[in-house]
């Protein structure tokens, strides 16, 4: 039962903006939840999402990515060139067939 | 910003058939989520900067072995960052201090007992970065199962159904997690609540020391 009242309250509390929501404790201080539940839960929360993203870390791991993303097309495209078309490879068997291409 | 209203399977699908650029929208997305993830693991920003950058890198490079369980790709990428950040994280975890000063461990006492805290209040208390970098190397010291619950609950904001999918589990047992990860996490904080109040103690006996003895300190620290 505790359980299922927990899961109730981490929902709440997942969509609340400030950490610690004084009637949501409140209101389910009353559901008969253990303060020390809803005190962690808000602690874990706060924890994990209020670490501050650097700008910079952001921007140096998007540049790296877009390097990536950028010489796969480049290799992607490269590719696409070197490999023959269907009807190319279609006349290049025939050719073969009639012993006309080694 | 292209892409930017699509689902992860349909960036992903994109990706797949060439249009590389939409890996960038995927990267957007989910850094700051990646970035906190491994920043909770290792409570170092350096480390959680290069974990982040790594995480994508092998995401795209792998991006062809990936498989959706669930609509989001964050499962996925989670795992990745944990993999990347779980020996580093093991040791900051084992050997981190956070050097607390005795109001802030009344508080975090008293709101763990009570959800009060006079000074400072319950908000205040928690937007903390003593307070946050204490309870997140906590986490990052629970059983594994435990933590990863916490993890996708929390940071990630995966409903009940997606991380039992995710983490093959039926929901009850879920939920079950969740109360014993949060029931581990208060023991966990309450012992390095007590760590750092011997260390204030001793910081505070260091300091008196001071007055009449300089030594002291050393003697007593050491």
């Amino acid at each position: 039962m505790s359980e299922e009242i927990l899961s109730e309250f981490i929902e709440e509390l997942s969509k609340r903006t400030e950490p610690a929501p004084r009637d949501l404790f409140e209101k389910y201080a009353q559901r008969g939840l253990p303060a020390s539940e809803m005190a962690a839960a808000a602690m874990a929360q706060a924890a994990l999402r209020g670490a501050e993203v650097p700008e910079s870390a952001f921007e140096k791991s998007a540049r790296m990515v877009g390097e990536l993303t950028e010489q796969a097309a480049r290799q992607r495209e490269l590719e696409a060139q070197r490999k023959p078309s269907m009807g190319g490879r279609i006349a290049r068997a025939f050719r073969r067939w009639l012993n006309i291409e080694p | 910003m292209p892409y930017e209203g699509e689902s992860d399977r349909e960036l992903v699908a994109r990706v797949r058939s060439g249009e590389t650029s939409a890996f960038n929208t995927l990267h957007r997305r989910y850094y700051a989520r990646v970035y906190r993830l491994a920043y909770s693991q290792t409570n170092n920003r350096d480390d959680a900067e290069d974990i982040a950058a790594e995480t994508f890198c092998r995401a795209f490079q792998r991006l062809g072995e990936f498989g959706f369980r669930c609509e989001s790709m964050w499962p996925w990428l989670h795992r990745i960052a944990m993999n990347l950040s779980v020996d580093l994280a093991r040791e900051h975890a084992a050997h981190s201090t956070i050097s607390l000063d005795q109001p802030l461990i009344e508080g975090m006492r008293s709101f763990l007992e009570s959800l009060e805290s006079f000074q400072p209040t319950p908000d205040e208390l928690l937007q903390r970065a003593e307070v946050q970098e204490m309870v997140r190397a906590s986490i990052a010291s629970l059983a594994e199962d435990q933590r990863d619950a916490i993890v996708f609950r929390f940071l990630g904001d995966m409903s009940l159904l997606e991380i039992a999918d995710e983490m093959q589990r039926t929901e009850g047992a879920v939920k079950s997690l969740l109360h014993r990860g949060l029931i581990a996490l208060r023991k966990e904080i309450d012992g390095r609540l007590a760590q750092a109040e011997r260390i204030d103690g001793l910081r505070t006996e260091g300091t008196k020391d001071v007055r009449g003895d300089s030594i002291g300190i050393h003697r007593r620290i050491e």
